[in-house]
This record gives C-alpha cells, structure tokens and sequence, in this order.
C-alpha cells in the first residue's frame, strides 16, 4: 500500500497537538486523528448559560515573556496565536489545623517570597534565601540539560552540575529539612505538591522546586480565552503547515508486525499505512488493549504493571451570581487542607471515603477580572483521587455520590475561606473520574499519566526516553504521561521531544 | 562559583544515586510482572454504560395520543446494545433519522421515569412526539414508525434538570403542548423517591380535549403525596376547574410558594413569554432554567441579519475526510438543515447551538449566527468555528465537518 503520511499522531491532547504541530513544521505529512469531536483532550472549556469555564488549566509554566521559558519559547517557534495573561501571584494557601493552620498569600518573584515568607515565619529568612540561591541553580542546570536535548557531554555534567546531579536523587522533604527550613517554611513551600502527583516525601527536591522556582522566576501564565484558545492556536498551526486532521475518528488497533509500527485501524475497519506513529494515547491503554498482545513487547508489559497510574480528579465549576469581591473570595489559585503534611494528604486521597477537606481551588476572576460578565465569578474546584476511588460505584448512586462530594467540598470551603456561596450558584457543573474516562479514555479516568515517585520521575523517564524506553520501531509516546510528567506544560515539551526523537528516527531509520 | 548557595548540606549527599537512576529503573520494571496491563476499571465500566455513544433500540410499543403518539424503546441485544443508560429526568436524546426528507439527528426529552432504565429487565425509555406543524420529521415519526422498526439513538444528553445546589427546593414548571415530556419525566422521578424537590406543573393547552398525556399525569399526581401538582391552563377554551388564559406572572404567583426556581419548556415563543413573566416576579436569573429552543427559525427577523440575503439560495462546499461536496443552501436554513437535506451525515444533538456537537471549521464565507443561540467558545470565534446547527450562510461559504466514523463489530 501507499503511504500517504510520514506520520500518524494518535490523539490531540496537549502533547498530540504539539508533536503533530511540531513534525508538521519540519515539512513531514502528517495525519493527526482524534476520536472526540474537538481537539484538546483535558484541555478546553464549556459554555454554560453566561459562563465559560476553563476545564483543566490552572497555570502553565516554563513561560515568562518571549524568548525566555523553555514553553514559551516553543508555543512561539511553533506560531500559536494566542493571548497569554500572567499572574502575579504564585498562590494562596490555608491550612486549617487547629495548632498548626495557617493562611497565607504569596508572592511571584524569588524575593518578594522570601520577604512574604518571613512575614509568616520569623527567622525563616536565611535558609530560603539559601534556597532561592540553590533553586536558580537547579534551574539552570534544567535548562542546561534540555539544550542538550537531553544527552549532555557527561564530563561536562560532573564538572558542572554535581550539586544538582546529588539532590536529584534526595525527596522534596527530606532536603527540605536538610536545608534547615523551619517546619512552617517548608510546609508553605510544600504547597503545590498536587500539581505532581505524588507526595513531596517521594518526588525529586529538584523535580518539585524546579516547579515552584520557574512558577516564582517566569510567572504562571493562562490563556485569556481559557485553555481552548491555545488548543486552536496549535491546531490551526498544523492546518497551516500542511498536516491534516479528523476528528470523530477513533483509531481501533494501532498494528505492530515484528516489533515494527505499520498503520493504523479505525473503528469503522478503515486501515491506514504508516511505519511511524506517535500516540498521544498513554502506553498503558495502547498496549493493553489496542496492540496486538503477541506484539507487546515484555519490558512494556512490565514497565506498565511496574507503574502506578496517576491521579484521576473531580473538578467542580461553579458560575456565581456575585462578584469575588462581593463574595470576599481572595487569590487565584489556592490550596486548602486541614493539615501540612503531604504524605498523610496523599494517603488520604486514596478513597472517597477518607478524601476529606483536600482540594484546591480557583477563582478566574482573580486573574481576567472580566472572565464572567459584571457581578458574576467563577470557581472552579478539583480534588485529586490518588486509586480507584470511584470502584463501588454504580449508574443508580452515581448522581448521588457526586452530589455528596459537592456538598462536602462546598461546606469545607465557606469554612475555610470563609466566604458563602450557596445562595449564589447560578451554574454548576462536575466532572468525575468517570467523566473523565468517558473523554479521555484513560484507566480509572486518570488525567496525570504515571505517578513520579523517585525511580520514575522526571530525570530518570527523561535519561530513558530516547533509547530505553523505545521498544517498537516508529512507535514513540507523547503526553501527560511522557517523560516530563504531568501538566500542560510538560505535556506541549514531551509533544516536541518525541518529535523530535522522531525526526532522528527517520533519518537514522532506527 | 557563580552561585552562592551554602554546600554544606550538599557536599556529603552521594552522586551515585543519580548516575545510576536509569540502571535501578530499569531493575524495577525488570522486577513486575510481564502479564498485560488492566486497562478497564470501574470508572471505564460506568462510563460506558452512562455515556454511550450510540444506543440501538427498537420500538416495542405505540401509544396514540391523537396528534401525538408515545414511542417505546427497548434495547436491541442483536446489535449490542443490553441496557439502556440511565438519566436525569429532563434529559434528551437524539435520534437518529433517515428518510426521503433527509438524514438528521433530532432530540426528544425522554419522558419515562429514570427507573425504567435501571436494572437488567423491562428496561425502556419512552418518547412522546407531537405532530409539527412545519415538521417534517415529527411527520415521518408519526406516520411511518411502526412497532418493531430499529432505531439509533444517543446517549441522555442536556442540562435540564433538577440540580439541588442551584435550584430551590420548589419548582414551578412552564410547560406548553409536547413540552409536558420532561416534566412528566422528573414527576415520575419524584413519585420514585429519585429526585427530592417539590413541582408544581402549570399546563398550557389550547383546550381540555387536547391535553397531551392528562390521565398519566393524574396519576402521578395522585401518588406523589402532594409533591406533584398539575394546574391545566387552556388559552382556547373556559371550563370550570380549570385556569384559562396564559401561564403568565399573576398566575405562577397564585400557585408558587415563597421561594422558588421556573422550569420553562415549550415552544418557541413561551421562552420568551417565560422570561417577561420571570422579569415580573423579580426572579433572579439563576432561578429560572430553559430547555433548549431546538431549530432555529425567523433568522430574518433580527436585528443584525445581514441585509440583502433574504430568500437567495448560496452554494456551500462541505469538506469530509478530504473529499469536498457541494451542495444548495437556502438564506432561511441553517447550515445543519441544508446539509441533512442532501443526505450528508453530519453530527448533531440539541440543535440549539449549545452542545458543541456540531462543531465545524469555517474554511471560507461568512456566515450569520443569531446571538440568542450563540453558544461557541471564545476560542471559537477567534479561529473560525462554528455550530452549523444555529448558523446561517451569508453568501458561498465552504465548511469542513466530521462525521462520527461507525464502529464495526
Ligand atoms: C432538548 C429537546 C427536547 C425535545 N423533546 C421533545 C419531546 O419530548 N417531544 C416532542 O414532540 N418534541 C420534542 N422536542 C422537539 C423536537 O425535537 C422537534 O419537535 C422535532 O425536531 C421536530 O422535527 P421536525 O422536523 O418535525 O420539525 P422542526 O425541527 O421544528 O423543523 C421545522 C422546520 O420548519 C422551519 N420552520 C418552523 N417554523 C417556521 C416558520 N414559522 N417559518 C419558517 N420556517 C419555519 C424550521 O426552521 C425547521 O426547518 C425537543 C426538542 C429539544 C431541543
Ligand atoms: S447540535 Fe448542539 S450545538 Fe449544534
């Protein structure tokens, strides 16, 4: 058979959409398939009565102004049209334990967060600021590694970033304490250890401060027209270039023959040729129900069993019929939680059972104040669920389970905000994990990929992508679930890596 | 050094761990087992159940209501489909329809108790469809669907229901002609002990011969414990114990309590009537809720339709899969209706503008879209998309669309 397309992306999530984007502006034919009716995965909007709601996005990072972040930089080269807002604040956070709460807003840049924090913690000032210093360090070091495009001369490395190769390998936590933080500091510090999906006693130090030092350093960034605008700025890059796109189309097997990529099959039977594919779909549900099983090679086998899946979520979004102001809803991102330590927060977040008065929230308003017409905000709420929490329920308690866990989140949160909202919910809509498993298909409705525990985090997926990781020829993996881990961000850089990989797989004809 | 961060808690920290993490990671995958990864879970289950794409049914029984007629639909096991997805009553579906007049998807509210959809056994749904005057589907359906015939429809679709964190506790319904069928469906919800709110319906009807579904609904009544109340409200006719007139402000405050939501479903023009009387009572507009209008019609009539294109006929180029075809559009059909009267399969469910099933990329033209229907995204409107179901074209025009490829057993 003919080949028409030098390349078939499977699935135009974030990462889908920036690799087809990506091979596309290198001149390759490419044929990106979605089986939903709208690009984007996780990412988009929905409209409902006068609101549109931001599904997914709290804030991308790596941006910073043209030219700077590692993301930027890339939405830019590729062309994306779209209006980016910064923020200028990293987040707020309340702890309500009854000894050891605190509720604090704090501050982009490094020093204005150092200050904030010595505000909030007397005494705390030296050891941040030692920390700031190390944190600009590892950032560099970061950057270093991805001009190299992940395969620095090694010598150099040892010369050069010895410091950050011996605190890759330590916790969050644990160098945290290292460092001497006072146990106030570190946990505010520790705040954002939702946005990755392990707790911070089993994520990398310089995976998780990297995170908050280029959130401090580049400012976290949205699209004015929510996430949707950046989904339809990339797709409209890769009509430019020439690639072609369907949506409603949802690709049945992806067909391997003597660990060889060959095309791919939709569900209405048609079959398209095509020796490299890239999909967007994670491994897991490619190999575990869409690759031939006699053609799944061991080691991905196992590298799927030895994971364990990411988070799934429950997002709330609320439209309200009075303003932020009106209602006193302070900050644009804020975590709420009834104590600091990450590691029993984690475990809670095990089953619905236990999930209590964990959740992290969002108000848009505090970042485009016009998001909803005058005297009008939006909320939008998300609790993370760490296993299947989700696995007794039925289609007959369905409706009612989520109308428990909206009850719940509510209350906590006019508790600790202290702010009411019921009298005010004009519109309200909820996604479970099983919504979640309706449009993106994933296992369980996870929308994080892989859990990034310390032997599978970011450096060492990173260290494996190129060569360990790939097992089928012209067959590569892009997404939340890729070696950058989760996130929108991490998402569009994996999209551009694997093409990348790609485009040297065929030319090397590995 | 150009840092100056303090080494001490650094210095003693090994540097073996890193230059050995892809050799441990790898003895971690070498450790798990080498059988085939769990991809379904509950949540998977669940989610297929409640949300499939397509659902096949047959018809297993008619009743005739004179100018309306109530279709039952049951699974069709031989094309796979064993149970059907429960709702929320108010909810929609679409059907499926392919017939001389063209090939479309319309909604229908599904007007039996969310109940009848539970469990493996008599498990139905049941539609009411009332002859439209315009219609040509509600003819088709009327006149040429028999007992026994196959259908396919979607997933329950829509919004419109009952939401206990939004809504009062008490809903005061506005229902019109074939617009009873959601109501009837959250009154039976409620006699079930599904849904936890009080209704009162009031019915308009043109007279007492004709009210759609009046002995079911009697029922319900009887049964619900003073929860469900049915006010007839006859705009043509003046009986003893009954309203007349319309279902205008001073008669929703006659039968509302103090506090209240308004539910709205009917045709066309009781929305806007709907909303006057809303504006009367000094209802705040998240106590009243809409059912979605359906086809638009009238485009002409607004404000801001472009001038000069009234009764002209455009030449539209549909593009599919690469494939382009090109097709007749009349100024006063939406871009949706002129492509189902050639027979193209494009997608559609609530034909308001509002679910974004429709979704198509405008590749060139301009198009006229009627604000009050305008349910696109931002994003949308700055790269060209559009909800052919609720736009109109403004001279040649040329979109592309996706048609849901068809699963193959
Ligand atoms: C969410 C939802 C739920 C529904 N539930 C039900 C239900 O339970 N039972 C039920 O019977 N119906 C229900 N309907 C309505 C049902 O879908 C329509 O009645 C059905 O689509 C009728 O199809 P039709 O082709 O017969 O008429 P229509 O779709 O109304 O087609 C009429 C055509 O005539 C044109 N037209 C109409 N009036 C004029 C005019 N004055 N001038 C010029 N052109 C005009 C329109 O543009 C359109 O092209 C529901 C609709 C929605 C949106
Ligand atoms: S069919 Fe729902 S928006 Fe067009």
């Amino acid at each position: 058979m003919k080949k028409e397309y030098d390349v078939i992306v499977v699935g135009a999530g974030n990462g889908g959409l920036a690799a087809a984007a990506w091979m596309a502006k290198e001149g390759k034919r490419v044929l990106l398939l979605e089986k939903h009716n709208i690009p984007g995965g996780c990412a988009g909007s929905i409209v409902r009565g006068r609101f549109e709601f931001e599904l997914t996005l709290h804030e991308l990072c790596q941006m910073g102004p043209k030219g700077t972040g590692e993301v930027r930089k890339l939405l830019d080269e590729l062309g994306t049209d779209v209006e980016w807002v910064a923020m200028d604040e990293a987040f707020h956070t309340i702890n309500t334990h009854p000894t050891h709460g605190f509720d604090v807003e704090m501050p982009i840049g490094s020093k204005a967060f150092v200050d904030e924090m010595e505000k909030e913690v007397p005494g705390s000032r030296p050891a941040m600021e030692n920390l700031m210093e190390l944190n600009r360090m590892i950032a560099d070091a970061i950057e270093w590694l991805a001009s190299y495009q992940n395969d620095p001369p090694k010598a150099q490395m040892l010369v050069k970033w010895s410091d950050f190769m011996k605190m890759a390998a330590v916790p969050a936590d644990e160098m945290l304490k290292k460092l001497g933080l006072p146990d106030k500091a570190r946990e505010i510090y520790e705040s954002y250890w939702d946005y990755l999906s392990v707790d911070c006693t089993r994520v990398s130090f310089v995976v998780y401060s990297f995170m908050v030092y280029t959130y401090l350093t580049r400012k976290p960034y949205i699209a004015r027209k929510r996430s949707f605008e950046i989904v339809l700025a990339l797709e409209q890059r890769i009509r430019d270039f020439g690639g072609e796109i369907r949506y409603n189309t949802k690709v049945k097997r992806i067909d391997i023959k003597n660990n060889q990529a060959k095309g791919v099959e939709l569900t209405d039977g048609t079959y398209i040729p095509c020796d490299r594919i890239i999909s967007n779909i994670m491994p897991t549900v490619a190999f575990g129900k869409m690759i031939d099983p006699k053609e799944v090679p061991v080691r991905d086998r196992k590298l799927c069993n030895a994971r364990t899946l990411g988070p799934s979520g429950f997002v709330i979004y609320l439209g309200l019929d009075a303003s932020a102001d009106e209602l006193g809803i302070r900050g644009y991102d804020t975590f709420v939680r009834e104590t600091a330590d990450t590691h029993i927060l984690f475990e809670k977040c095990k089953t619905r059972a236990s999930h209590r008065k964990i959740f992290n929230y969002s108000c848009l308003n505090r970042a485009i104040s016009d998001a909803s017409p005058e005297g009008t905000c939006m909320i939008m709420f998300l609790l993370l669920y760490t296993e299947d929490a989700f696995a007794d329920v039925t289609e007959e308690n369905y409706f009612r389970i989520k109308d428990q866990i909206v009850e719940e989140t509510i209350d906590y949160f006019e508790e600790a905000a202290k702010v009411r909202i019921r009298d005010h919910i004009e519109e309200l809509v909820t996604a479970s994990p099983v919504t979640l498993a309706r449009y993106i298909g994933t296992p369980q409705g996870n929308c994080y990929g892989y859990a990034v525990p310390m032997w599978d985090g970011m450096l060492p997926r990173t260290m494996s992508g190129e060569k360990e990781d790939y097992t089928v020829k012209g067959l590569r993996f892009c997404g939340g679930h890729g070696t950058q881990m989760d996130g929108y961000s991490q998402a569009y850089l994996s999209g551009r890596e694997v093409a990348r990989y790609t485009l040297k797989d065929m030319k090397e004809g590995r | 050094m150009k840092y100056h961060y303090k080494r001490d808690a650094i210095k003693p920290l090994p540097i073996k761990p890193f230059l050995n993490m892809v050799k441990d990671r790898n003895q971690v995958i070498e450790r798990a087992e080498a059988v085939m990864p769990r991809t379904e879970f509950n949540a998977n289950i669940l989610a297929a159940k409640l949300h499939p794409e397509i659902q096949y049914v047959r018809i297993s029984d008619i009743k005739d209501h004179g100018d309306a007629k109530t279709f039952i639909l049951v699974p069709d096991e031989k094309r796979g489909t064993r149970e059907l997805a429960y709702f929320r009553a108010g909810q929609y579906i679409s059907v499926s329809l392919d017939f001389e007049g063209g090939t479309m998807c319309k909604p229908y509210a599904i007007r039996s108790n969310p109940k009848d959809a539970l469990g493996e056994k008599n498990n139905h749904y049941m539609i009411t469809v009332k002859r439209n005057i315009t219609g040509l589907a509600s003819d088709y359906m009327l006149d040429c669907l028999k007992v026994g015939d196959e259908l396919e429809i979607s997933g329950p679709l829509g919004e419109f229901y009952y939401q206990k964190f939004r809504d009062e506790k008490h809903v005061v319904a506005l229902a019109g002609g074939s617009g009873i069928t959601p109501f009837y469906s959250m009154a039976a919800a409620i006699v079930s002990g599904i849904e936890d709110f009080d209704l009162t319906i009031l019915y308009g009807s043109r007279t007492s011969e004709g009210i759609l579904l009046k002995d079911e609904l009697e029922e319900l009544e009887r049964k619900s414990d003073g929860r469900v109340k049915v006010v007839h409200v006859l705009s043509h006719e003046e009986k003893e114990g009954y309203e007349h007139g319309f279902l205008t402000a001073e008669l929703i405050a006659k039968y509302a309590p103090e506090k209240y939501s308004l539910f709205i479903c009917g045709p066309k023009p009781l929305y806007a009537f709907g909303d006057e009387q809303a504006k009367k009572l000094g209802l705040k507009r998240k106590s009243v809720r809409k059912e979605l209008p359906g086809d638009y019609i009238n485009p002409q009539k607004n404000e801001d339709y472009p001038a000069g294109i009234e009764g002209k006929t455009f030449r539209l180029k549909v593009h599919i899969g690469g494939k382009i075809t090109e097709i007749q559009i009349r100024s006063d059909q939406t871009i949706l209706q002129a492509m189902e009267a050639s027979h193209i399969k494009a997608p559609s469910h609530c034909r308001s503008g509002e679910c974004g099933w429709c979704h198509s990329k405008l590749l060139s033209g301009n198009v006229y879209i009627p604000q009050d229907v305008d349910g696109r995204r931002m994003a949308d409107l700055k790269f060209g998309w559009i909800h052919p179901c609720a736009a109109y074209a403004a001279g040649d025009a040329a979109i592309e669309v996706y048609p849901v490829i068809k699963e193959q057993d």
